[in-house]
């Protein structure tokens, strides 16, 4: 029973605050409700009502109804303080597995707002005492397992202004996090290292033959570095860097690792590639009928370990 | 987090401000020894925020704690009920200062100061009294709003709150005006012991000290034109039981309930009366103020025996009531035997030298009245002073002041003179109540203030009835110590520099003192003492005849007109759409229903782009199509850049055509 009570608010929910990726609020999906000190103030409220007609006094009755009359006061002026802010969580670092998740949450509102709180879904909440037009706020979230996963719901709360009432709204983004599998050595894995081709072996070094890339010009450069032709087109002072590819690529094969489970084999897996990528030392990863082709860089290295955290979500 | 809000200093300066004029409001009920209590708790709470002392000590903490509810125990034993409340109300409200560490602990702050406000208005409900509980409103939201804003100014702060404040207020007025008037619900216990006013028996030298009180006592608004000043005499107590010092009610009971002997009423339909209106201050005494002879329809008021008002329950709060009074209905009425002897009571062995003056003096003229104009004339011409400030008296209180001290006031007088009608066998009783007040001829009413009590002695000459004498009027002007104002005791208003009747000389500051009177009066006549007569009043003058379909749409309307008040009030908008937002629409609503017929526009397609796209799956819709998108080009692109309500109108007339075709 309980259960259906909470598929059919979550329904209810999706249907009233469909989910994007940026949220702006509005009557729609601002709740409000008295707080619990709101609930105090209206037996306060009550306690005075009858202190005022037993003592037949007009004054406490009339200290009574101004209490009554702060209740819609401000209630509109909370509903107020959240209306307009437009949120829009910012998802930019690698997460990985077992660390809180930090997200970034930009606000923009249109006038200032007071006590807002943001928490996720089962967090701590986190106070802005005040937000101006533009403004970000970190949030965490509970770490995670590997793979893909949806934010939770984001909530916005304020007691603004007096705290008789809560404002609330339970947002939902569509925004996914890739999560990567936590990199672990294994004693296999650094031996592998350190044996065959070894490390220094496919070292990437700054000189060599091959060129890489265009950098602008650092003075004391050799002058036949200098790419005249770039320069001639008016593109400024550049200079030709050369590289050159030390020892075989390597390829990281999910089936060459030791270890009975595969969430710690891609553990193994995910540290073997930040540590070739720290070498600058092209590899490729091989999961079963899955490949990241052979590469290097930093975005190459974010392919590889997007591939570790998904394995088995999108394949097979 | 947990004490974020202490950030705001500002915010412990709010909640001690608010603790010092509430206290100060419930000064005169509030015991001596709850200040040192609360001054520990928050001269230590105002170091320990400027940071000069460390976290209050916990042992000490309880030790004051415990000590302040000993204190609390043993004073409670002679205090009322409501006394013991504002104790321990004061005093939690004190001590609350010590363990102020969570936002929570402000909030019961607030909570219990919101409380205090309400019994300072038990108290006092003066136009005063509002307006410094209206203050206290503010801060009290302005600690709430400091919680909940802390980064706002403070003074931003205090602004909003008090435009919160004000913004509540119709609404506040209008329930008050409509909310149905109900009963108490159970008899409440009254302030005990914190009475105001007249005491209920007179000992030399009591009258004195309401003599220096310039409290209003009650206000008066009489139906026809208002009685001459030397008339009103308004009696409230009758004391007729004399023990040789101090005069009293002869049966305590009667303080509220009637004598047993009552009172046979002659046919008062032809008797000339006065009407008029009485608005009493709460003094939390059951006497009730009127001319001589009172009587009252109201249900709230008995008539007693000794023609006096008396009222069911004491006066907790201001309470209105009317009185008719009948001036010359007093001759009509009877004596029975068992009150001819009440009233010639005499203690024995006391004021025996009175006794004997009496008895040698009385044989020399030959009718009662005679006798008792020669005692006035006594005082009038012989050495008897008056003053408020007399030399004290022994415990033949009568015999002293008649032949050693000769100095006294009213009550002095009164006693005396009661006590020599007695002797002569005489029937005559004290009078206590007040004399005089003041007229307002603008507004029409009379106020009569606590300094205008005064004490006068009624006695029964046969053919004539109750007989109002007054002896202190008739001692000699020359005689009177110090410069009296007319009959009002102005200069004995001594230490209270702030009282403006101080001021009566001074024309401007009097007529300040006038105006202002006269506000209080209206706002106890209109808001004070509002109830469900003065509703139904109220709203007959807004809506003639009232019938509950008007009371409905009448409350309805007001509670609209408020609502959009506060919805304007709170920042929120309504913007009718521009013309050329509505042209807009017109064009959305053409992609909203293509893209439900499966053609969807892409965000970098152009109009012309798109129309070419529509047209390719609907060709026979061609020209629609175009003649609805050249329009839209037309109009976007034109001169100017405005939209007139034409085109939109053409532009939807465009668009249906092409609906319809689909």
């Amino acid at each position: 029973m309980k259960q259906r009570l909470q598929q059919r608010w979550i329904h209810w929910l999706k249907r009233r605050m469909p989910i994007l990726q940026e949220v702006t609020l509005h009557r729609r999906n601002i709740f409000i409700l008295p707080s619990k000190f709101g609930v105090v103030f209206g037996l306060l409220n009550v306690l005075l009502f009858v202190i005022g007609i037993n003592y037949q006094n007009n004054l406490v009755i009339m200290l009574s109804s101004f209490c009554f009359s702060l209740f819609v006061t401000t209630m509109l002026f909370c509903y107020q303080n959240m209306v307009g802010m437009l949120i829009k969580p910012v998802v930019r670092q690698e997460y990985i597995a077992s660390q809180l998740l930090s997200i970034e949450c930009q606000v923009s509102c249109n006038k200032e707002k007071h006590g807002i709180y943001f928490r996720y879904k089962s967090q701590p909440q986190q106070l802005v005492s005040l937000l101006d037009q533009q403004s970000s706020i970190s949030l965490t979230v509970k770490e995670k397992s590997r793979g893909l996963h949806r934010l939770p719901r984001l909530i916005v709360a304020s007691e603004y202004p007096l705290g008789l009432f809560r404002a609330w709204a339970n947002l939902e983004f569509e925004q996914d996090v890739i999560v990567f599998p936590k990199p672990i050595a294994s004693s296999q894995s650094l031996s592998a290292i350190e044996q065959g081709d070894g490390a220094y072996s496919s070292k990437r070094t700054v000189s060599g033959d091959s060129f890489s890339v265009l950098e602008p010009y650092r003075e004391g450069e050799s002058l036949k570095r200098v790419a005249w032709k770039q320069l001639a087109q008016g593109k400024g002072f550049l200079s030709k860097q050369f590289e050159q590819t030390l020892g075989e690529p390597q390829w990281l094969d999910l089936d060459d690792i030791d270890g009975g489970d595969i969430e710690m084999k891609l553990s193994h897996l995910a540290y073997l590639v930040n540590y070739y990528s720290s070498l600058n030392q092209p590899f490729g990863v091989k999961l079963g009928n899955k490949k990241v082709p052979v590469g290097h860089g930093n975005s190459h290295r974010k392919n590889a370990l997007t591939l570790l955290a998904t394995f088995g979500f999108y394949h097979e | 987090m947990n004490s974020s809000w202490l950030v705001n200093r500002h915010i412990i300066v709010w909640m001690i401000t608010a603790y010092f004029i509430s206290v100060l409001m419930l000064l005169d009920y509030t015991p001596w020894w709850i200040l040192p209590f609360s001054g520990i708790a928050i001269g230590w709470r105002w170091l320990y925020v400027v940071g000069k002392v460390s976290v209050f000590n916990r042992l000490a903490h309880h030790g004051l704690t415990l000590s302040a509810v000993a204190m609390l125990i043993v004073t409670s034993l002679n205090n009322g009920m409501m006394e013991n409340m504002v104790n321990l109300l004061l005093l939690a409200y004190g001590l609350k200062f010590i363990e102020l560490r969570q936002k929570r602990d402000v909030l019961v702050l607030v909570i219990v100061g919101m409380i205090t406000i309400a019994v300072t208005f038990i108290y006092s409900e003066s136009l005063t009294t509002t307006l410094v509980a209206a203050v206290l409103v503010v801060l009290h939201l302005s600690i709430l709003l400091s919680l909940h804003a802390p980064k706002m100014r403070w003074h931003k702060q205090l602004q909003l709150a008090a435009k919160i404040g004000a913004l509540s207020l119709p609404l506040t007025a209008s329930l008050f005006l409509v909310m149905p008037q109900i009963g108490p619900l159970w008899s409440m216990s009254v302030a005990g012991g914190a009475t105001t006013g007249l005491s209920d028996n007179m000992s030399p030298g009591d009258i004195a000290q309401l003599r220096s009180s310039s409290k209003l006592a009650f206000s008066v608004t009489f139906d026809g034109e208002p009685i001459p000043k030397q008339q009103r005499y308004w009696r409230a107590l009758v004391l007729d039981k004399f023990d040789g010092r101090q005069w009293q009610q002869r049966e305590k009971r009667s303080r509220w309930l009637p004598y047993e002997d009552e009172v046979t009423w002659p046919d008062l339909s032809n008797e000339p009366s006065i009407k008029y209106r009485v608005i009493a201050k709460s003094s939390n005494q059951h006497w009730l103020f009127g001319l001589n002879v009172a009587t009252s329809a109201d249900n709230n008021v008995k008539s007693m025996a000794d023609l006096t008002l008396k009222s069911r329950s004491p006066l907790a709060s201001t309470t209105a009531y009317d009185v008719i009074s009948y001036p010359q209905l007093a001759s009509k009425l009877t004596l029975t035997a068992a009150q001819r002897v009440h009233n010639l009571l005499v203690p024995e062995h006391s004021n025996q030298q009175t006794k004997a003056w009496v008895d040698t003096q009385r044989p020399l003229f030959d009718s009662d009245l005679a006798f008792a104009q020669s005692i006035l004339q006594m005082f009038n011409e012989k050495s008897y002073f008056y003053t408020l400030e007399p030399p004290l008296l022994g415990a033949n209180s009568v015999d002293d002041f008649l032949f050693s001290t000769q100095r006294g006031f009213c009550s002095h007088y009164a006693s005396a003179f009661t006590l020599m009608m007695r002797y002569a066998k005489i029937p005559a009783r004290v009078i206590k109540g007040y004399q005089g007040g003041e007229w307002n001829e603008e507004v029409k009413y009379l106020n009569v203030y606590q300094y205008d009590a005064h004490a006068w002695t009624e006695i029964w000459i046969d053919g004539s009835g109750w007989v109002r004498i007054d002896p202190t009027a008739n001692i000699h002007p020359d005689r009177v110590i110090s410069s009296l104002d007319d009959q009002q005791a102005q200069p004995f208003l001594g230490g209270n520099t702030f009282s403006l009747v101080r001021y009566k000389q001074n024309p401007w500051l009097n007529s300040l003192r006038l105006a202002l009177a006269d506000v209080e009066f209206y706002w106890s006549r209109w808001v004070v003492e509002y109830n469900s007569d003065k509703q139904m009043q109220l709203l007959e003058m807004l809506l003639g005849k009232l019938t509950s379909l008007k009371v409905i749409l009448f409350t309805l309307t007001l509670m609209a007109v408020i609502g959009l008040m506060l919805w304007w009030q709170s920042g929120f908008r309504w913007q009718r759409p521009t013309t050329k937002e509505r042209f807009e629409r017109v064009y959305a609503a053409l992609i909203k229903q293509m893209a439900i017929h499966g053609v969807e526009r892409q965000r970098h397609q152009t109009p012309n782009q798109y129309c070419q796209l529509l047209i390719n799956k609907y060709p026979n819709l061609a020209i629609e199509i175009q003649a609805f998108t050249d329009f839209y080009n037309q109009i976007n692109y034109q001169e100017t850049t405005t939209v007139s309500p034409q085109d939109v109108k053409h532009a939807k007339r465009l668009l249906m055509q092409l609906f319809q075709k689909i």
